[in-house]
């Protein structure tokens, strides 16, 4: 075909026109086909991630509530949900629905968990032993205690070269002279024969001072355990056990656990290990030397624990496995802790067998019970207690810290925290303030350094004094950070009783086992809606919206999307820069495609007269451009299309890493691995003929209004 | 015998600015099936505006163009189109080949805007002419591969391809050295009395003039002498008469 011809003849003849719109095409229809394949396949696997792990595939919660449903968002607060009225109802009524398969209720929020810091520990257990009348175990704890206390001072003196801040100056000076009196002979001379004072100083001045003091920020879910177990195929447990059902329980995140509640040096000679496996070197990684360089200086995270017969024992044998003659057991540590490529995976295996024994591994055991304390809705303190089962993670996700921001609890614990007391939680608390006269604060300090203490102070003190209000006034703003220490949280807590292990408040209530009525009846600030295999999401939302309008209950729903926060955002963000991309190239390239034409019309006038003059009519003209422009467009759509399939394809087998957590979390998984989805290419397809010939309509018609007569007479 | 062109009362007016320019005053002639005739005249007398209302590339202010038989303002711009397309034959000053066709595609070119013939019908008709204008060693030339007087021949094959009644030519001798232009003139003519083609050419040049049956003479938009009609479209005395005509100081000054 002639038109054909010429217009392949004309393409080749304009080769640097022809370039750059060739340029333009091919990548924009890359972009289409690669952006379009790789957001889609991201849609997918976040879909997997959100609704296989908190959110389900829709959320439902109070539409007149004040904020808005965000699972992975920072935190900023406890957001106000507001309340799903009648849940049990709610959850009846959907689930009768066939496009629903189960309903989950759920509350989410944050706390702080003080995990008590390895002076709090000795301290309490030398308390124990005086109490018990054990003097050879007070004995050694007295001296593990001292040692500590030199350990503490020498770290302090340290830090007062930087740790200059005007507002605290005179608080930090009265700390450094009590520690001096800590450490002086006369404090130690006589402790054993009358330690009761001695030990209320130790507790309450000098505990809180030491730096591993430990504030876990926890986020999490209350929801009935069973049914969060039952309908998030991607939760399991790692370590310890489910919750049995219907008990009070708490699972950390494996996560957390992992990153938060283990001990500072293990945790970062698991992370260097990880690196290690995966290839990286330390020599060659910053940021995996920088792990060794922090342990090298956190040696007293692990002096701290041991006595002194440990401590003995420990540095024969790092002598003996170092070949070294060392007696300081601070330079022998951080001669072990300083590693390289060459010796990492002997220390590692040095230090779980020999050194992880003698410490406390984990702040929080499993099988702990571990005290939650709070502020509720209303504002007052509140504390539970509750046991730790296990850790948990989700599937594919072990290692984002965003799949592993929050740890789970049971419903119960969830609404004490809330500060809807359930009625058997109520009695009991009037049963334990009749019986005033066992009162035992063993942890005073943990709620003044909870509030005060020089790390993570500021995270959320809300005013202490506020009402008894609304559940409006509970977001309070953070605390000026040290500038005055609310001690009127510490009293308040200190009406809060917690017995030590939870032997007295839910000795009973943590053997309970709640019948599902109870457990779904109460507070329930959102619920999870699974739907059923096969439903649309837009169906199944639609359906849900009609019955609960239907019903009169004002509810939200929300699908995961919605419901995850800045991450389902995020995609959505990342759709409008890909859509605003490709428009943006497209338009470029249309406007070029259209200029050149119209370019090459002034350019062609004599020889469109010619073919004009010798019988070719208007509509052959048109055509004529329009076939040219398309064989452009389509031509390189074609290779573009091409090359971004490939590289699809490719990328499908060998899979994008994720390079940062939050991606390992939007990828579901170490890898993102896209496929390639015939409508992008149907897509790219389309959009490179419509930009094809809208760009040449102009052109073409002006060129087809050209008059034989330009064909005539001399040559310009 | 049957006048092919009639012009009668035509007139030109070319609007420049507010003013008009008259390009043609009141032109009456009729051209005969199978002559051989020159329009000669001064520069800006009007020549390629007749041949174009001729041509049917452009239309005249007032008096009637009859092509064929056909008044052409009569039909619509389709069929003008129509019109060259079948009937004409066009052979430019400049050439104009169309660039990126090698000249057996110039040639075929018309043929396959008409689309009657096959591939083979076509092949034979171009391969055929192309040998006739002696260029059967240059098929797969493209325009810029070849002389001017190559290119002028590729024009020659392409405006006779369709075997039209008329093929007009505006100077196609200007841009040609005067050997190649006396080439040219005589493969026109040759063409002419072997296939009685009617051609119409304009030109400054007398030597061109010679060969022409008859010559018509314009001056500033007006004939002022149509020459004789040749009886039967043999060449005999005219190029005398014509140089006779001729005005000597005009053609010297040219
Ligand atoms: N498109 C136009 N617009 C305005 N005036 C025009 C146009 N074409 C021709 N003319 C004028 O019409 C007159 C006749 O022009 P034409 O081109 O027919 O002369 P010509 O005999 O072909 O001259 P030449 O020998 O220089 O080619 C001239 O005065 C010219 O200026
Ligand atoms: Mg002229």
């Amino acid at each position: 075909m002639i038109l054909l011809r010429i217009a392949l003849r004309n393409i080749a003849a304009t080769k640097v026109r022809t370039l750059i719109i060739g340029l333009l095409i091919t990548f924009g229809t890359m972009l289409v086909v690669v952006g379009g394949s790789l957001l889609s396949t991201l849609d997918r696997s976040m879909a997997r991630s959100i609704i296989g792990s908190v959110s389900g595939h829709l959320q439902i919660y109070d539409s007149g509530a004040r904020d808005a449903l965000e699972f992975f968002s920072p935190p900023t607060g406890t957001p106000d949900l507001g309340q799903i009225a009648d849940f049990p109802k709610v959850k009846a009524m959907l689930e009768a629905l066939p496009e629903v398969d189960s309903v989950i209720p759920m509350g989410s929020d944050f706390a702080m968990v003080f995990s008590g810091n390895i002076m709090d520990v000795k301290i309490a257990e030398l308390a124990q032993a005086i109490e018990k009348g054990d003097r050879e175990r007070a004995k050694t704890l007295a001296e593990h205690v001292r040692k500590n206390i030199k350990l503490l001072q020498e770290s302090l003196k340290g830090l007062d070269g930087f740790v200059n801040l005007d507002f605290n100056r005179e608080e930090r000076e009265e700390d450094l002279a009590n520690l001096a009196t800590a450490a002086s002979d006369a404090f130690w001379a006589d402790f054993l024969d009358a330690p009761a004072e001695k030990v209320v100083f130790l507790e309450n001045k000098i505990a809180r001072l030491a730096m591993d003091a430990k504030m876990l920020f926890l986020r999490y879910i209350g929801t009935d355990t069973e049914a969060f177990r039952k309908n998030f195929e991607l939760f399991e447990v790692v370590k310890g056990q489910m919750i049995p059902p219907g008990k009070r329980g708490f699972l950390f995140s494996e996560f957390i656990y992992e990153r938060q509640v283990k001990n500072q040096v293990a945790m970062r000679l698991d992370f260097i290990k990880e690196n290690l496996d995966s290839g990286r070197k330390i020599k060659e990684d910053p940021k995996v030397a920088s792990r060794i360089q922090q342990n090298m200086r956190q040696y007293k995270e692990i002096l701290y624990q041991m006595d002194a017969r440990q401590t003995e024992q420990l540095c024969a044998r790092l002598r003996e496995f170092l070949s070294v003659d060392e007696k300081e057991p601070e330079k022998l540590l951080e001669q072990f802790l300083d590693m390289n490529d060459e010796n990492f995976s002997a220390r590692y295996q040095f230090f779980y067998d020999e050194i992880a024994p003698l410490i406390v591994l984990y702040q929080v055991r499993i099988g702990d019970v571990l005290t939650i304390q709070s502020y509720t809705r209303s504002g007052s303190a509140t504390a539970v207690n509750v046991p730790v089962y296990g850790t948990f993670r989700f599937r594919g996700m072990e290692k984002s810290a965003l799949a592993g921001v929050y740890s789970l609890m049971d419903m119960m614990t969830y609404r004490d925290l809330y500060g809807y007391m359930s009625p058997d939680r109520r009695a009991e608390n009037e049963a334990l303030k009749a019986e005033k006269g066992v009162k035992y604060i063993p942890r005073s300090e943990a709620e003044d350094s909870m509030f005060g203490s020089d790390e993570g102070g500021e995270e959320a003190a809300p005013s202490a004094d506020s009402e008894q209000g609304p559940t409006s006034e509970v977001a309070a703003p953070p605390a000026e950070s040290g500038s005055e220490r609310p001690s009127t949280a510490l009293d308040e807590f200190a009406d809060v009783d917690m017995s030590e292990g939870g032997q007295r408040y839910g000795a009973e209530l943590l053997n309970r086992v709640y019948p599902q009525s109870e457990i779904d009846s109460g507070v329930v600030t959102n619920a999870a809606v699974r739907l059923a295999d096969g439903v649309d999401l837009e169906v199944g939302r639609a359906a849900v919206e009609k019955v609960l309008k239907e019903a009169g209950l004002p509810l939200n729903v929300v699908d995961w999307r919605q419901a995850s926060g800045l991450v389902g955002q995020f995609l959505g963000v990342v759709w409008i820069v890909l859509f605003s991309a490709i428009l943006i190239i497209f338009l470029v390239a249309l406007v070029i495609i259209n200029n050149s034409m119209v370019m090459a019309t002034l350019d062609r006038t004599r020889e469109i007269g010619t073919m004009r003059a010798i019988g070719a009519q208007r509509s052959y003209v048109l055509k004529m451009f329009l076939i040219e422009s398309t064989v452009l467009g389509v031509g390189f759509g074609i290779l573009g299309t091409l090359l971004g399939s490939m590289l699809i394809v490719f990328l499908g087998r060998v899979g994008i890493p994720a390079v940062s957590d939050e991606l390992y979390f939007l990828f579901a998984g170490s890898h993102l691995y896209p496929v390639l989805l015939p409508g992008h290419l149907i897509t790219a397809f389309v959009v490179v003929f419509v930009v094809s010939l809208a760009s040449t309509l102009y052109p073409a018609r002006l060129a087809a209004r050209i008059q034989p007569v330009k064909a005539m007479g001399k040559e310009d | 015998m049957s006048d092919v062109v009639v012009l009668s009362n035509v007139s030109k007016e070319y609007p420049l600015g507010k003013l008009v320019v008259p390009a043609l005053k009141e032109v009456s002639l009729s051209i005969g099936a199978g002559e051989f005739v020159s329009i000669a005249g001064p520069s800006g007398s009007g020549k390629t505006t007749l041949l174009n209302l001729v041509g049917c590339v452009d239309t005249p202010t007032s008096g009637a163009v009859i092509v064929d038989g056909l008044d052409t303002a009569r039909l619509s711009e389709r069929d003008l189109t129509r019109l060259r397309l079948e009937k004409l034959g066009f052979i430019f000053q400049s050439f104009n080949l169309i660039a990126v066709l090698d000249t057996f595609q110039n040639v075929e070119f018309p043929l396959l805007l008409q689309g009657k013939q096959s591939r083979k019908e076509r092949r034979e008709v171009v391969s055929e002419l192309l040998e006739r204008v002696g260029l059967d060693k240059h098929h797969h030339h493209r325009p810029n591969e070849l002389s001017g007087g190559q290119r002028q021949r590729v024009a020659i094959a392409r405006a006779l391809v369709t075997r039209p009644r008329i093929v007009l030519a505006d100077e196609p001798t200007a841009n040609l050295d005067t050997g190649t232009g006396g080439a040219i003139i005589d493969l026109m003519k040759s063409i002419n009395e072997t296939q009685g083609t009617t051609f119409i050419f304009s030109t400054h040049d007398a030597r061109v003039m010679k060969h022409a049956d008859r010559v018509i003479r314009l001056e500033d938009g007006r004939i002022v002498s149509s020459g004789d009609i040749a009886p039967n479209g043999a060449a005999g005395s005219r190029p005398e008469l014509s140089v006779q005509e001729g005005p000597a100081p005009y053609l010297a000054g040219e």
